[in-house]
């Protein structure tokens, strides 16, 4: 991300210009946010190259698809995240990733609203302190049961599985868990 | 699940992916047709997207970037070289459906007008030809219905010379028509050859009054030649001469006879 990117435009702004064909816009909101994808794809699959193929492809969806952008629909960075999560998950799980998703994912992957703002470089820095902050300050079955659901893409009862504890119990965990981040992050 | 999720949690560990089989699929189908969950789900969506900022940073190395530029400028460049030949207007291709029978049709039409009108053209260069030839006809018979008819054509008979015994032949001439006519009986004549009517004036030099080449002897001829009037004979004269004819006699005489 560099300091000039930051005084260019909003995210709205800049995918209007994408959507009329502005490369220089498509490289300045890849400036702003292909850190934040870059490192949840590498971490989900701690795989550099793969990390790269995926952050790449999500950029470039976003140059075929920014005219298909609602801004009233959500947040482009929770998108972003959001898109590449769900790809990296696929690769990581070994789910073809030609396969459509359902009507009804696809709308909600595409309706992704964020609470906080994150186009410039500080917003960033200070939401990912806070989010650390959130996750480290959680008990560390329930924090290991987050990182499961999130990082690797487990289901309840894959995380019982790993963890070897009761399906119930895993439920309950996960649950405070998401209870006390929503409290948390909302702040 | 038939009604609004009990909990709002339910929306955040959907985003975190940890329902599976009837619990993802209830709220999958609820949320569809809820505009209120709808929402209530892109929240939690964007609450649980930013656990993404737990993970280590990791920045992209510049190739990355360089490809994604890439990509989109190879797209571009295939898009313009792909592109289309501008199809034409709806109406122009209905008009031009519509027409293609008719082009179709017109070309045939067209091939037959162009033979028949050659046919036609045939026929009429026949016609005109059997016209003139008619009308040539006519002109002789004519000619030749005067010159019988008239009371001042003389009639001359042409004697056979020594070298042509048993030939015989007749003119008819009117001075003020300028017309012979010829009839007559000689052998055919030897090859390259052809016979001569020769008309002698009163004065000056002979003038040729026709050619002819009957094909067997004994056959008879007939030929008639319109002449400048005015032109006072002495006598008629039948030479052999090359084939093709003369401007003056040159061969040996077969048939002569005076006017007088």
């Amino acid at each position: 991300m560099t300091a000039g990117a930051e005084q260019i435009g909003s995210d709205w702004e800049l995918i209007e210009r994408v959507a009329a064909r502005d490369e220089k816009a498509l490289a300045t909101l890849y400036d702003r946010y292909s850190a934040l994808v870059c490192a949840v794809v590498t971490r989900i699959l701690r795989d550099a190259a793969a990390a790269e193929e995926i952050l790449q492809d999500v950029f470039y969806q976003l140059w075929r698809s920014a005219a298909q952008f609602d801004p009233s629909r959500g947040s482009l960075p929770g998108w972003l995240l959001v898109v590449a999560r769900n790809r990296a998950i696929s690769r990581l799980r070994r789910i073809n990733p030609e396969e459509k998703p359902s009507d009804a994912s696809e709308f909600l992957e595409q309706t992704v609203a964020a609470p906080h703002a994150l186009e410039t470089e500080v917003a960033q820095k200070q939401l990912m302190g806070k989010v650390k902050g959130a996750l480290g300050a959680l008990p560390p079955e329930q924090r290991q049961a987050v990182e499961l659901a999130y990082f690797e893409g487990m289901t309840h009862s894959e995380i019982a599985k790993r963890t070897g504890d009761p399906l119930g119990t895993v439920k309950t965990r996960l649950r405070s868990a998401v209870e006390t981040l929503k409290r948390t992050l909302q702040t | 699940m038939n009604g609004h999720p009990t909990r709002q949690e339910e929306f955040d560990l959907y985003a975190l992916g940890a329902f599976e089989g009837e619990e993802k699929q209830a709220i999958e189908t609820h949320v569809a047709g809820c505009p209120e969950c709808a929402r209530a789900l892109a929240e939690a969506r964007g609450r649980m997207a930013l656990l993404a900022l737990a993970a280590p940073e990791h920045s992209p190395p510049p190739r990355v970037k360089e490809r994604l530029l890439e990509q989109i400028r190879e797209e571009g460049r295939l898009k313009t070289a792909s592109k289309p030949t501008p199809k034409p207007s709806l109406l122009a291709q209905w008009w031009g459906a519509a027409w293609a029978p008719a082009a179709a049709v017109l070309a045939i039409a067209t091939i037959y007008l162009w033979v028949s009108n050659n046919r036609l053209n045939r026929e009429l260069e026949d016609l005109r030809i059997a016209t003139e030839q008619q009308r040539v006809q006519q002109e002789k018979s004519k000619a030749l219905f005067a010159l019988v008819t008239a009371g001042d054509t003389v009639a001359v008979t042409l004697n056979p010379t020594p070298d042509m015994p048993g030939a015989q032949g007749r003119v008819l001439y009117n001075e003020r028509l300028g017309t012979v006519l010829y009839s007559g009986t000689l052998p055919a004549p030897p090859a390259e050859k052809t016979y001569q009517l020769w008309l002698v004036p009163v004065s000056g030099n002979p003038i040729s009054a026709g050619i002819f080449a009957p094909e067997a002897s004994g056959e008879s001829s007939m030929i008639l030649t319109p002449l400048p009037p005015g032109i006072a004979a002495k006598a008629f004269a039948v030479t052999v001469e090359p084939a093709g004819g003369k401007p003056q006699p040159t061969g040996p005489k077969v048939l002569i006879g005076a006017t007088s």
